[in-house]
């Protein structure tokens, strides 16, 4: 496969991606302005103690108790 | 003399670029959701670099930049290690890829779902225009790891696809 010729399907991609969500500039002043970071650190620290909590259920139920 | 605001300069600046932030997110995330996140990220990251940006480079390629530095750190502080299926490995899906896509935008999908994310990233460059210089330059590697790494994907591309598989 020459890469190149992924191209022209790349331009679809891109016109496909734009046109499912379009951002007014009101959008992206709410993004820098919101707490979007701290949602992200939710979103991390979620994931973080899902995980753990897993590992010491597994840990736990391996040791027979 | 009304005076623009840095925070009005970057929303115009964002919205006409915009392509580029969904197009990633696209690339790297299948759920809605991750990607609203991502792309939210990534407007985020680009407003904190952007005191620091002077115009030497084009702005698509400080967006590319940033975009998939973000999109690739996402995906590795979010997900486990992804169990990515070696398709040119086997014979059998290879000689029927024709079978398993549908053509145009998902036929990029599909492709870009072979490659592990950081080879996902140097694919979308290539597909962007960009020089080998300049994807080391946006990926921090080194011009000879460009050229390596992309005829590795063109060969491993080469295996699972024929041109009758894309060809319109």
């Amino acid at each position: 496969m020459n890469l190149d010729d992924l191209k022209p399907f790349w331009e679809a991609y891109k016109q496909e991606a734009q046109t499912e969500k379009i951002w007014q500039e009101a959008d992206i002043q709410l993004i820098i302005q919101s707490n979007a970071s701290q949602k992200m650190f939710i979103s991390q620290l979620r994931y973080w103690l899902m995980n753990t909590s897993m590992y010491l259920l597994l840990i736990l139920c391996t040791n027979g108790c | 003399m009304k005076q623009t605001l840095p925070s009005q300069t970057f929303t115009a600046l964002i919205k006409a670029h915009q392509g580029i932030i969904h197009s990633i997110c696209k690339a790297y995330f299948a759920h809605h959701e991750d990607r609203q996140d991502a792309s939210q990220e990534i407007v985020l990251q680009l407003w904190k670099a952007y005191p620091h940006f002077r115009g030497e480079a084009k702005v698509s390629t400080w967006i590319y930049r940033v975009a998939l530095n973000t999109a690739l750190n996402l995906v590795k502080a979010h997900k486990p290690p992804t169990f990515w299926y070696d398709w040119a490995e086997d014979e059998d899906l290879a000689d029927n890829a024709s079978a398993v896509f549908v053509e145009g935008s998902d036929f990029v999908q599909f492709v870009l779902n072979q490659l592990n994310p950081p080879d996902k990233a140097l694919l979308i460059l290539h597909l962007e225009g960009y020089e080998y210089a300049e994807i080391a330059q946006i990926l921090t590697l080194t011009l000879t790891n460009v050229s390596t790494k992309l005829s590795r994907i063109k060969s491993k591309l080469k295996k699972i696809f024929k041109p009758q598989d894309y060809e319109p």
